[in-house]
């Protein structure tokens, strides 16, 4: 499993729902990443940026147990750490305010999350 | 002789004169009897006209009586259509002062029978509609009607149409306004929209909820698959799916505005699964609303611990007793509800009584409720039972929350 491009990379998981989370958690491992979180929540997401001090990447769920994650976005935007979304469905500010920020719609498979994670942080 | 004949010739004249006088007078006898007879005539004409004179009288009169009869039934027919019309209408002169009002106009204005020929501007109404008098009098200048809608100050809505009043000769001789009610179109306009903004609203939370679903059930699949072999795989990971398809079932059902209820979610998974054996017995307070982001994993846990109990529990045993008590307490001034789950009189000496607990389902009650909600669990294998308590936050998070949490699972 040592092959995939996302090897040693530190990668914060920001997802509330417990499945998604540990399942992605383990994909990552087992893809060689070094897995920040899971974090549930916008306030513990904040709380983790700012104590880690290296983050290479990061994948965050927009609608964290019903509050919208933008805070997060825009914490993660100002420190120049790439980032994937994942969300059911496009609003208008994903659309605009993140034009830039590629969405990894759910359900998704790891694949294609892999290469979600890649492309972002090729444009960083 | 000679005086014989002197006396004759004498009469004789004299006769002649006086058949000279005759013929004359004879003459003026005959030109005046023309006269007469022409007089005659111009009499008998001048009657002929005046009996046909006196024909076309009666027919004008009849004409006039039928007109009359016509113009008093119009002004009766006016007179109903304005007590019975529920449309306001009130007729104006040329100088705003009133002519004539329908009965629904004096709910609007402060008019009564009487108040004509007083200024439509010395009357208060109970409508948002300060222009009324300028409005009409633009109507006049202006020869063209306005429209617009108007509210009353009891929130009652009015379509407002001024229009100039013409005599039948064409000439404008003031302002006719009409109000119609359109409350109940206004009414119902409104909770149309509301109602299909509202849809909008639910069909991209449910987009983003099925997905999510989805996303739950691959997760959930690679899960199980870790637990066992295949045909515990197929058994517990239909069970599960099974499960949450439930509770999609409950949340879908919830009207609009209310939402699952703990006691909902216990009884709609314990009545799901099979009890061969057992008492349940529950203690707590109805109708404690589950926030609907946090209903999907309460049931799944609750699902978890129902599967045990049947399995290995007091639910799958004669003499196996369950005693669900949950309760609302406040915690740093906010709401959380404490369930206990305690199985007694359970056999604990089965063979596969070690496998209990095991896997999934554990994880889902000690790992997934306080990762996601900072729910604070525990579970514990007792000598007589399964005791798990959950302490799970009610309250929505306070900031930028989802709009309409409805469908909000996350």
């Amino acid at each position: 499993m040592g092959s995939s491009a996302l090897r040693d990379l530190r990668i914060l998981v920001v997802e509330d729902e417990y499945l998604i989370a540990m399942s992605l958690a383990d994909a990552l491992q087992n893809a060689g990443s070094v897995v920040v979180g899971p974090v549930p929540s916008v306030d513990k997401a904040i709380q983790k940026i700012e104590l880690e001090p290296h983050i290479d990447a990061a994948v965050v769920d927009v609608n964290l147990g019903g509050v919208l994650a933008y805070a997060v976005a825009d914490m993660l935007i100002a420190r120049k750490i790439p980032f994937v979304f994942t969300s059911g469905y496009e609003d208008n500010v994903l659309r605009n305010r993140y034009a830039q920020v590629k969405n990894c719609p759910k359900p998704y498979l790891f694949r294609a999350m892999e290469e979600a994670l890649v492309e972002a942080m090729s444009h960083s | 002789m000679q005086f014989s004949q002197s006396q004759l010739r004498v009469s004789r004249e004299e006769y002649e004169g006086a058949n000279e006088e005759l013929r004359a007078a004879n003459e003026e006898l005959q030109s005046v009897n023309e006269e007469y007879r022409s007089t005659a005539e111009e009499l008998e004409t001048s009657k002929e006209e005046l009996q046909s004179i006196n024909e076309e009288l009666q027919t004008v009169n009849s004409e006039l009586k039928t007109k009359l009869e016509s113009v008093s039934r119009a002004h009766s027919d006016v007179q109903n259509l304005m007590a019975a019309t529920d449309v306001g209408i009130l007729f104006l002169d040329p100088r705003l002062r009133i002519n004539r009002f329908t009965p629904r106009i004096s709910e609007l204005f402060n008019i009564v029978a009487g108040d004509e020929g007083r200024s439509i501007t010395d009357f208060t109404h109970r409508l948002d509609y300060d222009d009324l008098a300028a409005d009409a009098s633009k109507v006049l200048r202006d020869l063209a009607s306005t429209e617009r809608e108007v509210h009353g100050n009891d929130g009652s809505w009015y379509l407002t149409r001024l229009k100039p009043y013409r005599t039948v000769e064409g000439k404008i001789d003031g302002v006719v306004v009409t109000f119609v009610d359109i409350g109940e179109r206004r009414r119902a306009e409104d909770a149309l929209r509301e109602s299909e903004s509202r849809m909008w609203i639910l069909v991209g939370e449910l987009q983003h909820r099925t997905r999510n679903l989805i996303g739950v059930v691959m997760a959930m699949v690679d899960r199980t698959v870790v637990e066992g072999t295949l045909d515990e795989f197929k058994a517990s990971s239909g069970d599960r799916l099974v499960a949450l398809a439930r509770v999609q079932g409950l949340l879908s059902r919830a009207a609009p505005g209310d939402s699952v209820t703990f006691d909902n979610l216990l009884e709609s998974e314990l009545s799901a699964q099979s009890e061969d054996g057992g008492t349940v017995t529950f203690d707590g307070p109805p109708s404690i609303v589950v926030r609907s982001n946090s209903v999907q994993a309460l049931a799944m846990a609750l699902h978890e611990l129902t599967t045990n109990a049947v399995k290995y529990g007091a639910l799958g045993q004669t003499s196996g007793r369950l005693h669900v008590r949950w309760r609302v307490q406040a915690e740093n001034g906010s709401p959380w509800i404490i369930v206990d789950w305690k199985e007694s009189g359970v056999e604990t000496a089965q063979p596969n009584a070690g496998a209990r607990g095991a896997g999934n389902g554990r994880h889902l009650i000690e790992d997934a409720l306080p990762f996601q909600f900072g729910a604070r669990t525990t579970f514990a294998i007792e000598p007589d039972g399964v005791h798990c308590t959950i302490a799970l936050p009610l309250s929505a998070p306070s900031t930028e929350e989802v709009q309409d949490g409805q469908l909000g699972a996350s």
